[in-house]
């Protein structure tokens, strides 16, 4: 009895380890297969040089308080998400003033003001913005005190040498980082993890320091782990 | 005669592979390393070469830390076992199942359980965190001192499992009713303990001592997976000493301390074994 | 009443030592059913987030395993270097030492007791000793960065030679020659007579040449410049560096082989009279 327990415990174990080797020996075997059906599949990009710009709508009453000379209108506006590196003495605000109805049209009296001053507040950055009488475009006359300015405009940052979709960067543990795709002398391509530094973003873009210049890993079919091989989708 | 002779034939003839494989892998080129060791560019110099490889402080360095790491982790991979299979000879059955639990460290392959050392001991790591907790100081295991203590551990750990089964045989082999007899005669546990099974447990413990003076040389693997090729200075072995001097392939450095290594440990195998037949007299 | 008061201490002492020897196998075991994510989420420590002890998975899943089999084709391959390297180690220096001990032990030859002296001496020489000897034999044999750098040196060590000796000594010489009396061949009594007899200590040879060769580690990196050719024993604690999630899984993996190979033996591993 004792013996018959032993020998079946020993061809039990023959037959597992059999079987484990044949699975792992046909898993080695097929693994380009296999890879390649589950390989993800990932779009690449080039981090180009480029601006990131910021879009802002909001409304911005006329301050007569602000205005104290005559020759200029201020009013102050709140910019709620954008970076304080965009926003700059100078930088220019598009702005429509109220709208007149001339022969069944709407005329915007619109123009260009002129960002003079700003300070961090609760809600983001208040920004005050200077209209001078030549900036006007079309309508002959400024606006009035009290008068509501709706603000349609775009903040444009410096140039940055990488600017990337934001979908491309990963965050882990260690840091932001990026997925770089490489071939190897097979002609295969791989994915490596780089490290990057987030300098500025906008809504859908960032502007990364980073070295080299290989294609960027864009978005992934599947989750993807440094070294995995992937097919690059051109 | 005929017979003898021809029994001689067959018995050289089943040791030669084993002969012919130690000849040519081992014996061989250790005397081509003896020429190594007296000769700097094909020039005979001596014993230049040992001079210069005993003034090497990375040399001492690793010989203090491998003596260190010796005196402490083998006593102790002896002793635990043979407390822990005199406590398990005090049962009267299901043992079995425990020992064959006790041999799990000695299979489970070293890279496995590596990560989780690394989990338990790491700076910020379980442990630490448990000492945290308890209100002491949290201790650096990769750094300095205290990665000795490490390796000891891990070593412990490891070899405790092969010592019990040796030990567990030893006393099973043990005739029950020496102590039995001794019981009557009105000696109490630690007598019987003290005075007939450990000397009846001599050879057994010869044995254990030299195996685990035989894998306690292997220490460096777990060194290596666990602190890499560039240990802190408190676990850099004689193995991290010859690997690195591999790197650069210094024969002459290499042969030498391979020679005056082998001398030294000739040496202690020959004051063990004299132990040995002392104590069996 | 205080008899079984103290046989229950004695299994408590004895499960608590048990548990000692298991815990990094059990957490090994019981991460390696985590995902991936919860692994590096748990052991992502800093001076304010001590790791903690964690064994039991928030959330049970084999993606560890599935990573490993089917989307590693390193680790794979990795994993069979090691058993063409560890495989012809053991089976070579099962047949050789299984001869070469009888021969020491059981046949009487001229010099016999001063060659058994030479492995005496070669069983306590570590590797940084034996290292330097085998590295100018395989290079200048041209093996060096072949898997033989790795298999040759380690077959014919004198530990196989050695541990059967031990267990044949115990095999009374009357038994062998009453057998050569009958007319029974050397080889005939080798494999009738004394192998049965030696089973445990065979046993036990096969089982610490697996696991010995299984972790080699030192031979590797000095023999081996490529590192396609690594075994699991070295190049898993590199994964473990650049690929946390999978670790345990993989670790479980390569703990496999050695254990079927104890669980093949157990018996006579356990039973065996050294």
């Amino acid at each position: 009895m004792k013996s018959n327990t032993k020998s079946s415990i020993k061809s039990a174990v023959i037959k597992i380890s059999i079987a484990f080797l044949i699975i792992v020996a046909l898993l080695t075997y097929f693994s380009g297969t296999i890879d390649n059906y589950l390989l993800p599949h990932v779009s690449k990009t080039f981090g180009g040089e480029g601006t990131l710009s910021y879009s802002l709508h909001t409304t911005a009453t006329i301050d007569p308080l602000l205005s104290s000379d005559g020759s200029s209108l201020k009013f102050n506006f709140i910019c709620d998400r954008a970076p304080d590196s965009f926003i700059q003495m100078g930088s220019l605000v598009n702005f429509k003033a109220s709208v007149e109805a001339k022969e069944n049209q709407y005329v915007y009296r619109s123009g260009t003001a002129v960002v003079v001053g700003k300070r961090e507040v609760e809600e983001g950055i208040e920004c005050t913005a200077e209209i001078k009488n030549m900036d006007l475009q079309d309508g002959e006359n400024m606006p009035d005190y009290g008068e509501t300015v709706v603000i349609d405009t775009v903040f444009e940052s410096q140039v940055y040498g990488h600017i990337l979709m934001k979908s491309a960067i990963q965050s882990g543990s260690k840091g932001d980082y990026v997925y770089l795709v490489s071939k190897d002398k097979d002609e295969k391509r791989y994915v490596h993890q780089t490290p990057v530094t987030i300098i500025a973003e906008s809504d859908f873009y960032v502007a990364v320091d980073m070295d080299g210049d290989l294609p960027i890993v864009l978005t992934s079919s599947k989750e993807i782990h440094d070294g995995q091989r992937v097919i690059v989708d051109d | 005669m005929k017979m003898k002779t021809k029994q001689a034939w067959t018995g050289f003839l089943f040791a030669l592979p084993a002969l012919i494989g130690i000849l040519i892998f081992y014996l061989i080129p250790y005397f081509i390393s003896l020429y190594y060791g007296f000769t700097l560019q094909d020039q005979f110099v001596g014993f230049a070469n040992f001079a210069a490889l005993i003034k090497s402080n990375t040399f001492w360095l690793s010989m203090k830390n491998t003596a260190i790491f010796s005196l402490i982790a083998i006593p102790l991979a002896v002793v635990i076992p043979l407390l822990i299979a005199l406590f398990l000879s005090t049962f009267d059955k299901h043992t079995s199942f425990f020992s064959s639990l006790f041999l799990s460290p000695l299979i489970v392959p070293i890279a496995s359980v590596v990560y989780v050392w690394q989990i338990f001991f790491t700076d910020y790591g379980v442990v630490n965190n448990l000492l945290q907790k308890l209100g002491i100081e949290p201790v650096t295991f990769f750094k300095g001192p205290w990665s000795m203590a490490l390796i000891i551990i891990i070593f412990v750990w490891k070899n405790c499992a092969y010592n019990i089964i040796l030990f567990s045989a030893g006393l099973r082999k043990m005739p029950r009713d020496v102590s039995d007899f001794a019981r009557l005669d009105g000696a109490n546990r630690a007598q019987v303990i003290t005075k007939i099974v450990l000397p009846l447990l001599r050879p057994t413990t010869f044995f254990v001592i030299l195996l685990t003076v035989i894998s306690s040389f292997k220490i460096y693997r777990e060194v290596y997976l666990l602190y890499g090729m560039y240990p802190d200075e408190h676990v850099y072995m004689i193995q991290h000493f010859m690997n690195n001097n591999f790197n650069n392939l210094n024969y002459p450095r290499l042969s030498t301390a391979s020679i005056l290594l082998s001398v030294f440990i000739i040496a202690a195998m020959l004051v063990f074994f004299m132990i040995e037949r002392r104590s069996n007299k | 009443m205080k008899k079984r008061i103290v046989i229950i201490i004695k299994y408590a002492v004895l499960a608590i030592i048990a548990i000692l020897f298991l815990l990094p196998i059990i957490y090994m075991l019981a991460n390696s059913v985590m995902t991936s994510s919860e692994i590096i989420k748990a052991y992502t420590n800093s001076p304010e987030h001590y790791a903690n002890f964690h064994v039991i998975p928030d959330q049970f899943s084999l993606e560890q395993y599935y990573q490993a089999f089917l989307r590693r084709p390193q680790f794979l391959k990795m994993f069979w270097n090691s058993l063409l390297i560890t495989i012809p180690i053991v089976v070579i220096q099962g047949l050789v030492s299984v001869f070469a001990a009888f021969a020491f032990t059981k046949l009487h030859f001229p010099f016999r007791d001063a060659l058994f002296f030479i492995f005496i001496i070669l069983l306590i020489m570590p590797s940084w000793v034996t290292m330097v000897p085998n590295y100018m034999m395989i290079q200048r044999l041209g093996l060096l960065d072949t898997i033989w750098a790795l298999i040759l040196p380690s077959a014919f060590t004198a530990f196989g030679v050695c541990l059967l000796r031990q267990f044949m000594r115990y095999i009374p010489d009357e038994t062998i020659e009453a057998a050569r009396l009958d007319g029974a061949s050397t080889l005939r009594i080798l494999f009738k007579i004394v192998l049965p007899q030696v089973k445990g200590g065979f046993a036990a040879l096969m089982i610490l040449t697996f696991i010995d060769n299984w972790n080699m580690v030192e031979q590797v990196i000095i023999y081996i410049t490529d590192e396609e050719k690594y075994p699991l024993s070295v190049a898993l604690s590199s994964y473990a560096a650049n690929d946390p999630g999978v670790i345990f899984a993989c670790g479980a993996i390569f703990m496999i082989p050695p254990l079927l190979l104890y669980l093949f033996h157990s018996k006579e591993f356990k039973n065996a009279k050294y």
